[in-house]
């Protein structure tokens, strides 16, 4: 904790011209085990006993702690491979020609609330990890709007991303999907509904007209996913997010 | 006859003729202790041991065990907090705030802002929180006239400590783009440098607040909003101090800038989750005599950050 604990000692005469302090000390305190108390502890005991019951069931196990940071991390590829697994599954109605080779996942990493650390995942640590009731968003993005993700993606330094690999420069914008067909016309953004209505300043995805909420809690999506796949490996990092500045 | 004797050591001496008076001075002081936390995010008990970054680390029981101890040594203390209480362990998903609010009301908290997550079960999740704080949340620039928080809600209070008044008021971030509307539903959100400005002149020159303190969830540093703390300190006048949140910055100490009239504005913020406790110690003249002091003295010693 001694990183956080610094103190300062700092008597400053602070001018002013009416009644104010004159000086002041500052000390930024960590709380760690030398403060440990039990004063607290009946008022929490009924509600964690019920916290536990629900969230201490091991799900699976994680073979190294998935981290995120930008441009592109291995908690974000995670969590971006899951949504799109699960969300390129899903039947938009009305998007038609809704498909892997027009369809990619885009998330935040500020929507990723927690790494998932290696050994047991717990309903618990998915529920830290997505603690939002964000649903599956599904937005079909025009050739404007994939200008614009492309941009924001550029300006953001990246956000996790699955199906599609980018390479973003000051004067160049390559963006490389898959079988992706010659004529151009649109894209298909998996997301969450929270994104979708321009959270994270994604305002080309509240621009767009064309989106489908499915309902299906993205957190319920990391639960199944876990269970399914019994060991989350880590996949690193794969270069799908390259951004020169 | 003392007063005038240090005006002039300071003019003629400076640094270290204060230094050396400083020391003598302080038991005769009135002295304030601030305390303040900022996005605790529903940390009731310390991380994990197999936490990545912070194992075992921080928890409510070690705060109030902290606080407790402050208390024991100093009489005028506050409690303050800088927002964004709810979300971020299965606590909040299942008990929806209730132990958060029921924690700091046990802690002896004194007043706090909301963040952008304190809208994330709705202004009716909110509100149906809130009679398990017994202290004043304090919004100034969330006009919440056509909400279920019409009224429960206040832009600042003001605390008297022994003597000594502390005018504190809470400034939150924009909500559009980061909250979605069906959450904070009819909220307006107001202009936070035109409104901190406002009420810092109110508690200063109407109340004669000696010491003003903004709880702000404007953040740090922001990508790609401008508006953040250390531009609200530059932009404004009449505000002391900057107890920060949003960006979970961890400062290792308050960070002093200037204001828009050149003078001394404070900024401090403790990370997030609970896991530092903010302290400040303010003194005091003993008789709040005002014109003691030349102003910007402060510039001349200190660099500004």
């Amino acid at each position: 904790m001694k990183q956080f604990c610094a103190i300062a000692l700092v008597f400053i005469l602070v001018g002013c011209s009416h009644s104010t302090y004159e000086s002041y000390t500052a000390e930024n305190v960590g709380l760690d085990s030398t403060y440990n108390s039990n004063d607290l502890e009946s008022i929490i005991a009924p509600y964690r006993s019920e916290v536990d019951a629900q969230m201490s069931a091991v799900i699976g196990v994680c073979d190294s702690t998935l981290i995120k940071y930008a441009p592109e991390s291995p908690l974000g590829n995670f969590a971006a491979d899951a949504i799109f697994e699960k969300g390129i599954t899903l039947a938009p109605p009305g998007f038609n020609d809704f498909k892997v080779n027009n369809s990619i996942a885009l998330l935040n990493f500020g929507g990723l609330r927690a790494p998932i650390n290696q050994g047991d995942i717990t309903i618990g640590n998915v529920f830290e990890f997505m603690p939002f009731d964000n649903t599956i968003t599904i937005v079909k993005l025009d050739l404007d709007g994939v200008d614009a993700l492309l941009d924001y993606l550029y300006l953001m330094n990246g956000q996790p991303v699955s199906n599609a690999t980018f390479d973003l420069g000051a004067d160049y914008k390559n963006f490389t999907l898959e079988n992706l067909p010659k004529e151009k016309t649109e894209l298909y953004v998996i997301t969450s509904n929270y994104l979708a209505s321009g959270g994270d300043k994604m305002n080309f995805l509240k621009d767009a007209t064309e989106k489908w909420d499915s309902g299906i809690l993205m957190r319920d999506v990391f639960i199944e996913y876990i269970k399914e796949k019994g060991v989350i490996k880590n996949v690193g990092i794969d270069r799908r997010m390259k951004i020169s500045k | 006859m003392e007063r005038r004797g240090f005006l002039r050591s300071i003019t003629t001496g400076g640094v270290a003729a204060f230094a050396l008076s400083s020391a003598s001075w302080v038991d005769n002081r009135k002295k304030v202790t601030i305390l303040h936390t900022n996005d605790t995010h529903s940390h009731i008990d310390p991380f994990p041991q197999n936490h990545s970054k912070y194992p075992g680390q921080g928890g409510a029981g070690r705060r109030k065990k902290l606080i407790d101890l402050i208390r024991e040594d100093e009489q005028e203390v506050l409690l303050l907090d800088a927002g964004d209480i709810f979300q971020g362990t299965p606590y909040f998903n299942i008990h929806g705030g209730e132990l958060e609010f029921k924690l700091m009301s046990e802690m002896g908290y004194d007043a706090a802002t909301m963040g952008n997550h304190d809208f994330d079960a709705g202004i009716e999740g909110f509100d149906k929180m809130l009679p398990n704080a017994n202290f004043p949340f304090l919004c100034a620039n969330y006009n919440f006239e056509d909400t279920i928080l019409n009224g429960k809600t206040k832009p600042y209070k003001i605390f008297k400590k022994g003597g000594i008044k502390v005018g504190v008021f809470g400034i939150g971030v924009e909500l559009e783009g980061l909250v979605s509307p069906e959450l904070y539903r009819a909220t307006q959100y107001l202009d936070p440098i035109e409104k901190a400005q406002k009420i810092a002149d109110e508690l200063k020159q109407e109340h004669k607040c000696n010491l003003v303190i903004c709880l702000s969830h404007l953040g740090y540093k922001s990508k790609l909003n401008k508006m953040c703390d250390p531009v609200l300190a530059k932009e404004t006048t009449n505000i002391d101090l900057i107890i920060g949140g949003h960006s979970h910055t961890f400062l290792k100490q308050a960070e002093m800038h200037e204001n828009k009239n050149g003078k001394a504005v404070l900024i401090n913020q403790v990370g997030w989750a609970g896991l530092i406790l903010g302290r400040i110690d303010f003194y005091f003249d003993k008789n709040g005599n005002p014109d003691l002091y030349t102003s910007n003295v402060l510039n001349t010693n200190y660099s500004i950050g």
